[in-house]
């Protein structure tokens, strides 16, 4: 493909998927910074990947690397012991509730960042973005008795992750 | 956490909406990513990261830059060395390149000097600094993001500034009659024939080299405090546009409210400046130096690893490259007007065993020493550690 079609099917590819790509960057990361980065990747990923891009796949094929540019700047985020404050898994009492429930979503999203691709995407398909299952199923290219499966096995591997997460602590 | 609430902060975010400014960030990527495009014919990602970190941490960049400050604002060459230092002595403005140490890889400053205002420029960071010597304030520009900030350097910063260009100008002037003016002889330079003279004074050493026609300097390199500069590319009366050292905030700036202190510097900022370099940037082993030059050229890469750092914020990480900054001006004031001498090439951070520096303040008989757990510790005599 010429560079100058290239340069056209990105425009074209970005301009339709712009609003979907900010709300699902947006949710993942919940931090501007994390958020910035992470719509970076992804674009660097869209133009990297143009070619995969040209066929009816193209919007699962972006959700994949979304979700692979919102894990890539989760890693770049946490620091060099990967540690997390347990207490603010187990908020002390008192502990101002609004904030708690910030930085456990905080915790959440980082642990959706780093589940395996299929898993993330059955999560932030049901849960982000509440579709239903007959929708994850188109999306994903399975049965829905599968992307029910997807989506509990996603749950179990998530709180597996915030347990460790708490023993680590 | 149950399930329930697991399914419910998940939920939650589900149902967040996406804030303006969120939205505003998603086409400020999408253009930068076009910039990136249009200029180079490919995007960078790393570079729009780049981008990303200097524009959140500027402030902090600035005085990281700023410490840089005290070296570089020059200034101002017949072939007899009276005349080669004529232009030095008398033009009202100058533009040239500054290079502090290695030619080879060192970061290159571009000024632009009028009167007492500089525009200062870096080949390895988008920042622009106008800095003003009358009246000790430096405007700092981050253009891709638009980015401002007023820096007071009252104080040390100045004055480092302005000794420095009155350092340049009295070795010219106290030389200017020295039956010790040392003729260099010819070489060619940049094509042409060039000259060259070298004195010295009690703390610099001051090289000229000026065309062998025209008398006009084309390189000078000054020596002093350990540190070695070069200036080239050397334009003098050239005519300077009044908007590149104007001190007001350019249209479609965003100006920062954001105010520093950098009136007082300390053992304590160096020690600060020490942990920062092994610990961020180093991981975990002393810097082989701690010069000017090795700041340039860790200055993007300590922005970016500021940048990274988990669980600060905004406020702290800017902290942290303000801390930076004026421990390197301590550095570089011990430098020209104290002692200094740095070991600590490879050394381990917390090494309480191995000395990383020692120095010795103008105003103390003694010196200090630091080791490579950051204790310091007073030499009791006044001979620097063997």
């Amino acid at each position: 493909m010429k560079h100058s079609e290239q340069v056209e099917l990105f425009n074209r590819i970005r301009a339709r998927y712009a609003m979907f790509l900010t709300s699902v960057l947006w949710k993942l990361a919940g931090d501007r910074e994390l958020f910035t980065e992470a719509m970076q990747y992804t674009l660097f990923e869209m133009w990297q990947r143009i070619d995969k891009l040209r066929g009816d796949n193209a919007g699962a094929y972006l959700y994949r690397i979304a979700l692979s540019a919102n894990s890539k700047a989760w890693r770049n985020r946490v620091g060099k012991n990967g540690r997390i404050n347990a207490d603010l898994l187990c908020p002390a009492p008192g502990q101002d509730e609004a904030l708690a429930r910030r930085e456990m979503a905080r915790i959440v999203r980082r642990a959706v960042a780093e589940l395996p691709a299929q898993q993330s995407q059955a999560i932030v398909m049901r849960y982000l973005e509440q579709h239903d299952y007959d929708a994850i199923a188109e999306k994903l290219n399975c049965t829905q008795a599968s992307a029910r499966s997807h989506v509990s096995k996603a749950m179990a591997t998530l709180k597996g992750r915030l347990a460790k997460l708490t023993e680590r602590e | 956490m149950n399930a329930n609430e697991f399914k419910d902060i998940l939920k939650a975010i589900g149902n967040e909406p996406v804030p303006d400014d969120v939205r505003q960030l998603a086409q400020k990527a999408s253009q930068q990513f076009d910039q990136q495009l249009q200029s180079f014919g490919r995007p960078s990602v790393r570079e729009a990261l780049m981008r990303s970190s200097f524009a959140k941490l500027a402030a902090a960049a600035a005085i990281v830059i700023a410490a840089a400050i005290g070296i570089g604002v020059f200034t101002n060459g017949s072939v007899t060395y009276a005349k080669v230092i004529q232009p030095i002595l008398n033009a009202r403005t100058f533009v040239l390149d500054i290079i502090a140490g290695d030619e080879s890889t060192a970061a290159v400053m571009h000024d632009v000097v009028a009167d007492s205002r500089i525009r200062r420029t870096f080949s390895n960071t988008e920042t622009v600094l106008i800095i003003d010597l009358d009246n000790a304030r430096m405007l700092t520009l981050y253009p891709p993001g638009k980015t401002a900030i007023y820096v007071d350097i009252q104080g040390p910063v100045r004055e480092g500034t302005k000794h420095f260009v009155r350092r340049v100008q009295n070795i010219a002037n106290q030389t200017r009659n020295d039956p010790h003016v040392k003729e260099l002889g010819k070489r060619q330079m940049d094509g042409r024939a060039a000259v060259g003279f070298h004195v010295e004074n009690e703390h610099s050493q001051l090289t000229i080299w000026a065309d062998a026609e025209t008398a006009l300097p084309l390189r000078i390199e000054v020596a002093e405090g350990g540190e070695r500069f070069v200036m080239k590319n050397i334009q003098f009366d050239a005519p300077v546009d009044a908007s590149q050292v104007r001190m007001d905030v350019p249209a479609g700036y965003t100006l920062q409210d954001t105010t520093f202190d950098m009136s007082q510097f300390s053992e304590k900022d160096l020690i600060e400046t020490l942990r920062i370099w092994a610990e961020i940037v180093n991981d975990g082993v002393f810097p082989d130096e701690v010069t000017t030059e090795a700041q340039m050229q860790i200055m993007p890469k300590l922005i970016e690893k500021i940048s990274r750092l988990q669980g600060l914020s905004e406020q702290q990480m800017t902290q942290i490259g303000v801390t930076f900054g004026k421990g390197m001006i301590f550095r570089q004031m011990l430098g020209n007007a104290g002692q200094w001498k740095y070991v600590g090439a490879g050394v381990k951070l917390g090494d309480a065993e191995t000395p990383v520096c020692w120095f010795r303040t103008p105003d103390s008989q003694t010196y200090r020493v630091i080791y490579g757990d950051l204790t310091i510790r007073g030499a009791t005599t006044d001979q620097p550690p063997q």
